[in-house]
């Protein structure tokens, strides 16, 4: 099994709080101890699979019968016959400490909950670097990641994404009724793979549901950290 | 069957899921929906694990449960009926059949939504079916979540008389996905009286024997092992030893003194006919069991192999403003008593929540539920009704401590029958009908009574604590000598553990922490193990501290070194009072809004505190976050400063019987489906600082449940929250709810995939699109 390690950002977890700007002293010390008992907390694990694409009619991961719906996915995957789909957990001890956090101090509860999410992010980053070292290797190139939930994929489909890759057996990983993964800092993300680089690709909030009601937009940055 | 459990090794199968692959399994399907259209093919697996020496087939129904099988048009009956005949075919007398069964795919709450009774219910259609098909056993498998586990194999105790097999799946190192620490699944399911426990898949044999060890020091039961063929290559999935590879390292079971052997992922009849070969001429050793008295929760151990602290706290005896918090439903301040003591080094929680007029055995499980969540504690379940003592029994996943029986026979015949069928350990108060005898002799001898019944209803003398009771040495001050004479008594004679509730020695005098830790020191020196006290205060943990390093637990002093090296640099200073209360809301200053309302109290009511200067502070807070000079994280450090301040309110308040403050009631929830409350927390907080009495109901609410409740309380205001689009639903049918309970209330919604439109249209009245904008609806609506 691969090993990875995991990296808090404390400039993005500000950003997920809904800070703009650079943290004041106080706040930044309190954000480095979150960091740290995030990064302590933390059981990383990954499965990945490879499927292939079929673009006859709707985008589909042919040996999986699952259809990935919307432009943007599309856009993502028209230079790639396949891709490689996985799913990131960072586990649930960081959910107890959370809990246990949330008893004693919120605002330091809502800084260990950014943390964690930008843990994940860089556990995401983590497999992608893996993945494009072993594939640029053989020359092929990779697409941006992009997880149920971006743009117009709808969410709704976590739950076929986890049981094609057997997350609750592999990595501990399942999908409550609502198609909420738990632990809940836990990601699924499909990386097209393809014979060409990938042309200029923006996420973009054009196809989000909430482009006109965007907590991060009204603060001048997207919700990926783009400067608007 | 016993006599095939008087073998030597009994073989069990291998993987069923890789041989269903090769016959033809489609990636997606469920393998038991496969099997019902081809039993032939499962027919002929169970005969090829048989015929290669397996004395036990698992049939084909490890996700046969509802939860997995709806929609598919088939009953869980149907097919673990269908399962279970074709492997006793199969069987055909030469073998037992195993009624196979694994988790239920959804997580249990605290971290999912899957409630106990809903997943008991689960495993009881399954179990119930299983045994009326004529399943032989039950094998639990490849469970993370001891909770889960635990809620299974209970349901099997109560639902069938069936032997139950279980074991878990490990990572290396120990624990589960879950966090489940070995040792806690073989305290935990061996105190449930199951027939064999051990470990399955995950990983090979040769990762899996550390961990049947570990098992194995903890449980006398019967091991089993069955192990997956090595370790998967992360790209193809393919395992990586051979037949006779994994036969060889299963070999070291016979040594380990494991009886069920097996295989799991990636093996099949050849491994078994492999593993058959090589421990035909195997011997089991035998196996020594540690005799040490073990407690513990889901994650943690507690070995009493030295003092160990139960924190007394959570206890609303003399305590008003605990009393109101459980009579106002307030868990989270019950809880955070909890993790304060957890912080302060308790090694185990006492938990009483009785308190006149309320239901005790619904609160006890409420309270546990959350405190499992919150801490890694073990909890000591403590209380005189017996009701309550169940329903906090059967809430604790892990092993608890029942306090407390004593020498009433009467008493003695409800409550050990309870500390058996769950596990767990026992207090005995030295005392009976005739109250408290005066003499350690006398107290001693009720301690005796006490043992010979705990252990003629098969509780083992490692887990009967007895406590000799100490009296107020102010009353009477040879009592102190009794007691702790009683304690040695009990300690020496009867080699049983003691535990000592430790603060009323003092009652009625001044300087009571100086006669408490020296009485405490007096009581470890003559043989208490398991005090109960405040470990908030400080003399307490460091006579324990130090008694620990003098009487040589300590090694090399490290613990007390750690504990204490830093002492003189960071003793805490004391708040600085040059801040006034504005200014310390405002910049989020804790320790300092705490000391400047306690001396505000002298000169201000509360009500005059509340309305004149924090509502003012948090609104200039609030301005400047509508305006965008500070963000949300600075926001809720106010918010948290503010509740500091609040907190010495309320408990003033309440200590001088008055009644709460409340500019009127909200309900708060999150919708049904959806578990992110960090939001909604966000939200409780600031209101209840602006002095709003608010009742939070958690989430994952039913729509019933918010309406019935705004209802009861004549709650005029109700906030929701939601932050998935999938559980937008939810959030509408709890809107119509209320509407259609005839209560007159305004709802507000607010999350974060929420829109002022979508609020419309299901009918809310406002939307809440922060913490702030709460603020001003409340206003709005209550004043």
């Amino acid at each position: 099994m691969d090993n990875y390690s995991i990296h808090v950002d404390i400039h993005e977890a500000y950003r997920y709080m809904g800070g703009f700007g650079k943290p004041d002293n106080a706040l930044e010390t309190e954000l480095i101890k979150a960091a740290e008992l995030i990064e302590k907390a933390a059981t990383p694990r990954v499965i990945e699979i490879i499927c292939a694409i079929n673009k006859t009619n709707r985008l589909e991961l042919t040996e999986l019968g699952i259809y990935l719906e919307g432009k943007a996915i599309r856009a993502l995957l028209h230079d790639s016959d396949s891709c490689v789909l996985f799913c990131a957990t960072i586990g649930g001890g960081v959910e107890a400490l959370i809990r246990k956090w949330q008893l004693k101090n919120l605002s330091f509860t809502s800084m260990l909950d950014a943390c964690a999410s930008s843990a994940v992010e860089s556990l995401c980053d983590g497999v992608e670097a893996r993945l494009t070292q072993f594939y640029s290797a053989q020359g092929l190139f990779l697409t941006d990641r992009f997880s149920p939930g971006y743009g117009d994929l709808p969410i709704e489909i976590q739950p076929a994404l986890c049981s094609a890759l057997d997350t609750s057996r592999k990595i501990g990983v399942s999908v409550t009724d609502s198609g909420i993964m738990i632990p809940r800092k836990s990601v699924t993300a499909v990386i097209g793979i393809s014979k060409n680089a990938q042309k200029h690709f923006e996420i973009g909030c054009r196809d989000c549901g909430r482009i006109n009601n965007c907590n991060f937009r009204e603060n001048g940055v997207t919700c990926y950290g783009q400067i608007i | 069957m016993d006599r095939l459990f008087e073998n030597d090794f009994v073989l069990l199968d291998g993987a069923m899921g890789t041989m269903l692959q090769r016959a033809g399994l489609p990636t997606g399907v469920l393998p038991e929906l496969f099997t019902l259209e081809h039993p032939e093919i499962l027919e002929s697996i169970h005969c090829a694990y048989l015929d290669a020496g397996s004395n036990i087939a698992y049939t084909n129904t490890f996700s046969s449960n509802a939860h997995k099988l709806s929609g598919s048009g088939h009953t869980v009956e149907e097919v673990i009926s269908a399962s279970v005949s074709v492997a006793k075919r199969a069987a055909k007398g030469r073998a037992l059949v195993a009624l196979d069964i694994g988790p239920i795919g959804e997580m249990l709450e605290p971290s999912g939504t899957l409630g106990f009774d809903d997943a008991y219910e689960l495993f009881r259609q399954m179990l119930v079916a299983g045994a009326k098909a004529g399943a032989d056993l039950i094998a639990f498998e490849t469970f993370t979540d001891l909770a889960e586990l635990r809620i299974a194999v209970l349901a099997a105790k109560e639902n069938t008389t069936l032997p139950v097999f279980a074991t878990m799946s490990f990572e290396e190192g120990g624990r589960t996905f879950t966090g489940a620490l070995a040792e806690c699944f073989a305290e935990t399911i061996t105190g449930l009286g199951v027939d064999a426990i051990g470990v399955n898949c995950s990983m090979g044999p040769e990762e899996l024997m550390p961990i049947i060890r570990r098992i194995g020091a903890v449980s006398p039961l019967p091991l089993i092992v069955k192990a997956n063929a090595g370790l998967p290559d992360p790209r193809d999935g393919h395992y990586n030893i051979n037949a006779a590879e994994f036969a060889e390292q299963m070999s070291e079971c016979a040594e380990i003194g494991v009886q069920f052997i097996g295989g799991c992922c990636g093996t099949d009849p050849k491994y078994i006919s492999e593993l058959s070969n090589i421990m035909s001429t195997a011997k089991r050793s035998k196996r020594t069991v540690s005799a040490e008295t073990r407690l513990c929760s889901i994650t943690k151990l507690v070995t009493v192999d030295e003092v160990r602290i139960i924190g007394e706290r959570i206890n609303p005896t003399g305590k008003k403003r605990f009393q109101q918090a459980l009579r106002e439903n307030d868990l989270d301040y019950v809880l955070s008593q909890g993790v304060s003591q957890t912080d302060a080094g308790a090694d185990i929680l006492d938990v009483n929540v009785g308190v006149p007029g309320l239901d005790e055995a619904s609160l006890m499980q409420k309270c546990v539920k959350g405190l499992q969540g919150a801490t890694d504690m073990p909890l000591q379940i403590d209380s005189n009704d017996v009701g309550a003592i169940e329903a906090g029994l059967r809430a604790f996943c892990g092993k608890a401590i029942v306090n407390s029986v004593n020498g009433e026979e009467e008493k003695l015949e409800k409550v050990l029958p309870l500390v058996k069928k769950y596990g767990a350990a026992v207090v005995g108060l030295t005392m009976d009908e005739r109250g408290i005898p005066e003499t350690a002799e006398e107290r001693f001898e009720i301690a005796k009574r006490i043992l010979s019944a705990c252990e003629s209803f098969g509780i083992a003398k490692k887990d009967v604590f007895i406590d000799c009771l100490c009296l107020t040495v102010s009353a009477s001050q040879s009592s102190a000598l009794q007691t702790l004479k009683a304690v040695r008594m009990v300690k020496e004679k009867l080699g049983l553990h003691t535990v000592l509730g430790v603060s009323n020695i003092s009652f009625g005098l001044p300087n009571r922490e100086l006669i408490n830790s020296t009485f405490l020191t007096l009581a470890m020196e003559n043989g208490l193990d398991l005090p109960i006290i405040n470990p908030n205060v400080v003399a307490m943990t460091d006579a324990v501290a130090a008694f620990k390093l003098l009487r040589g637990f300590d090694s090399g002093a490290q613990r007390y070194v750690d504990k204490y090296s830093g002492v003189m640099s960071t003793t805490m200073s004391p708040p600085s009072v040059s801040v006034d209360i504005f200014e310390a809301i405002s910049k989020g200053l804790k320790a300092e809004a705490k000391a400047l309302t306690q001396s505000l109290l002298k000169t201000k009511t509360e009500l005059e505190i509340i309305n004149e200067l924090l509502i003012p502070a948090l609104d200039l807070v609030g301005e400047r976050y509508e305006k965008g000079e500070i963000f949300l994280p600075q926001l809720m450090r106010s918010a948290d400063a503010s509740c500091e301040a609040f907190e010495v309110l309320k408990t003033n308040i309440a200590n001088s019987g008055g009644s709460t403050v409340s500019k009127g009631k909200i309900v708060i929830a999150t919708v049904k489906g959806d578990i992110h409350d960090i939001g909604k927390n966000i939200v409780k907080t600031i209101l209840s600082n602006y002095g709003y009495q608010m009742i939070d109901l958690g989430r994952d609410v039913s729509p019933e449940a918010v309406a019935l409740t705004a209802k009861r309380e004549n709650a005029a205001l109700v906030g929701l929250s939601a932050l998935m689009t999938t559980t937008l639903p939810a959030m509408a049918e709890t809107v119509k709810a209320l509407r259609s309970s005839g209560h007159k209330c305004k709802i507000m919604v607010g999350g974060a995939v929420l829109t002022a439109e979508y609020a419309k249209e299901i009918g809310a009245d406002y939307y809440a699109k922060d913490a702030k904008q709460a603020v001003d609806i409340a206003k709005e609506v209550l004043g």
